[in-house]
């Protein structure tokens, strides 16, 4: 950080010293003219700017051609490498901007009900797999099937979550939400609802190991299907 | 005594300063190339500041070439050719463009501008690819810096005396429209090297997703826009300047600006699908490539003499084959490199349907690249011929527009379809939903305009003889169906955004162009096309008079040495009596010339004519057509044409010939139906172009801003619609032809006349033809003076005057009392002009059949094409197979797809 700030301080000195170096000289060409404006004057005073501009940025041009890098040249300080994840993102990006317009499509009156309903299921699958994926090359090979476990128990206990309040109070009915898309959702719920509980209570001791070493992961990711499959069985 | 070589310090530095600039553009080259193959930073870097270093050079060049120009250095020959110490400011300044040397300076110039500007913005965004950028970038400079360092050096300096006086500008370019024509067209030129940049540095790189797409696709719409706003000028240039009445002729030098600007259109559409659906990716490459291409085309059409025009710099051999080595390298390197890199870039091209959006565009960009391969052979088939077999066959507008007209019309026709389909498909029962209401419409003004306008069912030959259609109908209704269809799409845009936000219609309708720019911005270039269109229809009706008046009403006494006016009502504002002798009545206006105005400057000497129209008895206007003769502009005055503008049409007075002493003026009156609106329609899309480059950061700004009334909200609406139009309506209002001077005693009266013949009639009004005959055959043939390159029936020198006597007099021994008669005579006329002067060059357009059947091949063949790679592509894309929307499989998708709804709401 420091060495940031410090180049952000080199650059406002270099780009006040310049601003000073311009200023004098149309001053003093100004003066030597009696500061009467014609049009020689104005391009002298260009071309002045043009000689200063010349001067820093051919200056610039050497001493970025023989500065030491205290970084690595390598791959990883080179630039922003976008690669898969970059693709991903724009897929991600391009697959929001087909839903909002299949859905502007529909208002419009250009595509039925059926077709914009098959065109958005589409985009909303694609989309998910595609925020999946980004997931994955975020938390590396590694941690996939661990943390795939994880997020898997949080829903589910976010779910059992809505499900307490449901009973309570029940949820009104969303009609034309693009949520209505991934419809699919609501039997999942339905059928998984007994384990549901039984999973979140076997994978709470999970949680409390995080920081166990990763052939303890592998054993206590198993704990949770054997768990599932005693439930059925 | 030996006199010495005149010495001037701005040529020494201003040469030293243009071999800074090369230098440091080869070094630009090797470090952006080398820096980015072998991840070196600071090479990169280097090649940056570089671009930066060069671009600051150039400009201390251009600003020491003008100060050359307002400090009158005449040592310096390009200053001495081009400028004299009477011309004013301005025009000094532009006089740097207005020479070749200077002109390829310019190019260096703005091009440097636009390059500092766009690595500026995007060197981090494009680390891994800048340097290939800026090297491409450099190589286009450094071979325009070549050109001039060893050939057309703007600093060279006269070896012995230099002259005191300098030549002057050509008078023909020292009008407003000049000043702004040439820069805005070479914008054009220069923002296409941008993308092109980009292009190679993602081929170089191999960093083709689509990232480099969003960095050159506001660069192309700046080509695209600079492009047009150039095209449009120098349309306008030649209306007001040169005297014949239009605005358009196929000129190659204008041709040259119109073929990069169909390819950029075309990229600009499909640049979309490549984003929609990740098509197209050689196809866009090849588009970037091709519209660079193209603007160096063009400038060695105008520069090297491979083509004709009064544009042309002229002929030289050298700068020719400059050029062609050039296009060779950029044509190899560019096809080698996608050659390379194809395995990255094939994507599998599949439609569901002819009737989507997608197959839309695709046969849009077929089109606009028929339109612009079109217009390459055209204007190239002059020279073709003359390669071929020694003669020079000319090509008329009549040839272009046979073809032109056509493609235009479908073009226009997509304009408004395509914004009705879906993308992907489009059902039956939408289509009709979508379609019914601009097609009704349609069809309702076909009929209104068949009975109330029964001109616009005149037939006009398209394609060939044998095809003629009421093409104008065609034209206007396609006009009216591409208003009824984007006026649908703005209601029922507003409406849907309306029910969203609850907002009043006009918020409603700010907002959804806000939040849709680049849609509804299209929507608005598409209009602003449609109006264009609609200018173009009125030139298939302008009339044309020559009339000569012996003695003007008001006659100046010489022995008096005072003015005598005829008639005293000439102030009035109603038609006065009496004046049958110096009037006369063309369409519904009668012309009145009222007198002879001689004045003079240290400039130039005017001529200028006093003429009163009246309209139904009522003063419409007091128009002053003249003539002005440049003491340093060569043998030939300058036309000032007189404009009066009207919406539904101009009437247009031009001063072909007079006599001073008797006041004898000859004129030639065009009545241009509609042609105001060929630049409203560029208006229209000039503000098309601005809500498209509107930045998001302003779109967030306006709607982040806190609730307020619905008068308030109103209110902003209106202010912010207000200053978008007043700022386009700012640049339709800029000048007009400049005021003649006022009628102030002359100090000189040259002797003589202009333009007059023997018998005290001006050119323009002899031997004009007697019937339909003598008339087609007069404008189908070339006036051999070679002035502007007009025909017969249109040129106003001595010599197209001999030569429609002779034709008068051939006809007139011939019988022309059948229509099969008269097709004999006409023909016999054009066999003899051929025998006479050597071959076909003297006809304006061809007759053989070779030039009509090329494009007839190419396009049934291309049509061909179309419709075999759309099948291909749709039942490949029925074929595939669907995605379907997958139930969600985990509890934990229902987690994502509530991330995904978040994201959604968050989308506009």
């Amino acid at each position: 950080m420091a060495t940031g700030s410090d180049d952000k301080t080199m650059r406002w000195v270099r780009l006040g010293s310049l601003g000073f170096v311009l200023v004098v000289g149309w001053v003093f060409i100004g003066w030597q003219n009696s500061f009467h404006i014609t049009p020689p004057l104005v391009f002298v005073m260009l071309g002045y700017l043009a000689v200063v501009l010349t001067t820093y940025n051919l200056w610039r041009t050497g001493a970025s051609a023989v500065a030491q890098n205290e970084e690595d040249d390598g791959d990883a300080s080179w630039g922003k490498p976008t690669g898969a994840r970059g693709e991903l993102d724009r897929e991600k990006r391009t697959m929001l901007k087909a839903i909002k317009e299949a859905e502007f499509d529909l208002q419009m009156g250009k595509l039925s009900q059926a077709d914009a309903h098959q065109m958005i299921g589409m985009y909303r699958a694609r989309a998910i797999e595609v925020m999946k994926e980004l997931e994955q090359l975020d938390l590396g090979a590694a941690g996939t099937v661990r943390e795939r476990n994880m997020r898997e128990v949080k829903a589910r206990v976010a779910i059992e979550g809505r499900m307490v309040k449901d009973k309570a109070a029940p949820r009104t009915i969303v009609d034309d939400d693009a949520a209505s898309y991934g419809s699919g959702a609501a039997d999942a719920d339905d059928v998984k609802t007994p384990m549901m509980t039984e999973a979140a209570d076997d994978v709470m001791p999970l949680a409390a190991t995080e920081a166990a070493t990763p052939e303890a992961s592998a054993i206590e990711e198993s704990k949770p299907t054997d768990k599932l499959q005693e439930a059925s069985s | 005594m030996t006199e010495s070589a005149p010495f001037s310090p701005i040529a020494v530095v201003g040469t030293l300063a243009l071999l800074a600039a090369y230098l440091t553009g080869a070094w630009c080259i090797a470090a952006g190339i080398a820096g980015n193959a072998r991840k070196s930073r600071r090479l990169v870097s280097s090649s940056v500041y570089g671009l930066y270093g060069f671009g600051a050079l150039i400009g201390l060049s251009a600003a020491l070439l003008i100060y050359g120009f307002v400090t009158h250095d005449f040592a310096i020959k390009y200053v001495a050719a081009t400028s004299e110490t009477t011309m004013s400011t301005w025009y000094k300044v532009t006089a740097f463009w207005g020479g070749l040397d200077g002109s390829l300076l310019f190019w260096v110039f703005v091009l440097a501008l636009f390059s500092t500007v766009a690595i500026a913005v995007n060197h981090r965004r494009h680390k891994d690819m800048i340097g290939f950028v800026v090297a491409t970038i450099m190589v286009v400079q450094v071979f325009f810096l070549s050109l001039l360092i060893f050939t057309k050096n703007p600093f060279t300096t006269f070896l012995t005396q230099a002259p005191t006086e300098g030549q002057g500008l050509n008078p023909l370019l020292q009008n407003y429209w000049m000043v702004i024509h040439p820069p805005s067209l070479y914008t054009g030129f220069v923002a296409a090297t941008i993308p092109f940049a980009f292009g190679i540095g993602a081929l170089a790189s191999g960093r083709l997703d689509d990232m480099w797409l969003s960095s050159v696709r506001v660069w192309m719409l700046i080509c695209f826009f600079f492009l047009s706003f150039g095209l449009i000028l120098g349309g306008r240039w030649a209306y007001e300047e040169l005297g014949w009445g239009g605005y358009w002729a196929w000129d190659p030098v204008e041709n040259a600006g119109l073929m990069p600007w169909f390819t950029a259109t075309a990229f600009l559409h499909s640049a979309i699908i490549q984003e929609q659906r990740g098509q197209m990716k050689v196809w866009n490459l090849v588009l970037v490539t091709l519209t660079f291409f193209l603007t160096i085309f063009g400038t060695f059409m105008t520069r090297s003499g491979a083509v004709q025009s009064v544009h042309a710099f002229g002929e030289d051999n050298i700068l020719a084959l400059q050029f062609i080595v050039f296009m060779a390298v950029i044509l190899i390197v560019s096809i080698g490199l996608i050659v390379y890199r194809s395995s990255k870039l094939t994507t599998l091209g599949t439609f569901e349907s002819f009737f989507s959006r997608e197959f839309a565009f695709l046969v849009n960009n077929w089109i606009l690249l028929a339109c612009a391969f079109f217009v390459l052979f055209a204007t190239m088939f002059p020279t073709i011929s003359e390669a071929l077999d020694g003669s020079r066959v000319s090509v008329g507008p009549e040839f272009f527009n046979r073809w032109m007209t056509p493609l235009g019309v479908i073009l226009l026709f997509l304009a408004g379809a395509a914004p009705l389909l879906a993308w992907r498909k489009t059902t039956t029962q939408r289509l009709v939903n979508q379609f019914l209401f601009p097609s009704a419409g349609t069809a309702l003004s076909i009929i209104v305009l068949a009975f109330a306008m029964p001109q616009t069912l005149h037939l006009t030959p398209i394609f060939a003889d044998r095809l003629k259609l009421p093409v104008s109908l065609f034209v206007l209704a396609t006009i009216i169906f591409v208003g009824l269809s984007i006026g649908q799409e703005f209601w029922r845009g507003m409406m849907v955004r309306r029910r969203q936000t609850g907002s009043d219609p006009f918020t409603s309708l700010l907002g959804l162009m806000l939040s849709k720019r680049r849609k509804y911005g299209g929507y608005i270039i598409h209009l602003g096309v449609a109006v264009l269109f609609l200018g173009f229809v009125g030139k298939a009706y302008e009339q044309q008079t020559d009339k000569t008046i012996a003695q003007p009403a008001i006659v100046r006494d010489e022995a008096a040495s005072t003015r005598v006016p005829k008639q005293q009502a000439l102030a009035q504002s109603t038609l006065p009596a009496g004046l049958e002798n110096q009037s006369f009545k063309f369409g519904e206006y009668v012309f009145v010339y009222q007198r002879l105005i001689v004045t003079s400057d240290d400039h130039k000497d005017a001529t200028t004519a006093e003429v009163g129209i009246y309209l139904d008895g009522e003063k419409l206007s007091t128009v002053y057509p003249a003539k002005w003769d440049y003491h340093r502009g060569g043998e030939q005055a300058t036309t000032e044409v007189a404009i009066t503008v009207r919406l539904s049409e101009d009437v247009y007075v031009v001063l072909t010939g007079y006599e001073q002493d008797s006041g004898l003026a000859n004129f030639r009156v065009f009545i241009n139906p509609l042609i105001s609106w060929v630049w409203i329609g560029f208006c229209i899309l000039a503000l098309g172009v601005f809500v498209c480059l509107l930045p998001a950061s302003l779109a967030t700004y306006v709607s982040a801003r806190p609730p307020r009334t619905r008068l308030g909200r109103a209110a902003d609406t209106g202010l912010v619609m207000a200053l978008v139009i007043g700022a386009t309506l700012a640049i339709a209002s800029q000048a007009h032809a400049a005021p003649p001077a006022s009628a102030a005693p002359a100090e000189h009266l040259p002797a003589g006349g202009m333009g007059m013949g023997a018998s005290g009639v001006g050119y323009a009004a002899q031997n004009r033809p007697t019937n339909g005959a003598a008339e087609s055959a007069e404008k189908d043939l070339l006036c051999p003076c070679n002035c502007s390159h007009r025909t017969i029936f249109e040129c106003d020198c001595g010599n197209a005057a001999e030569l429609r006597g002779k034709i008068n007099a051939m006809i007139a021994k011939l019988d022309t009392s059948t229509p099969e008669k008269a097709k004999v005579a006409y023909d016999s006329v054009l066999a003899d002009f051929i025998a006479t002067y050597g071959g076909e060059q003297v006809l304006a357009n061809p007759r053989s059949s070779f030039p009509w059947l090329i494009p007839m091949l190419a396009a049934f063949g291309a049509a061909g094409l179309l419709f075999f790679v759309g099948r291909r592509w749709i039942t490949r894309g029925r074929a595939a197979p669907m995605m379907t929307a997958s139930h969600i499989t985990s509890i934990a998708d229902e987690d994502l797809a509530d991330k995904l709804d978040d994201e959604l709401r968050d989308t506009d």
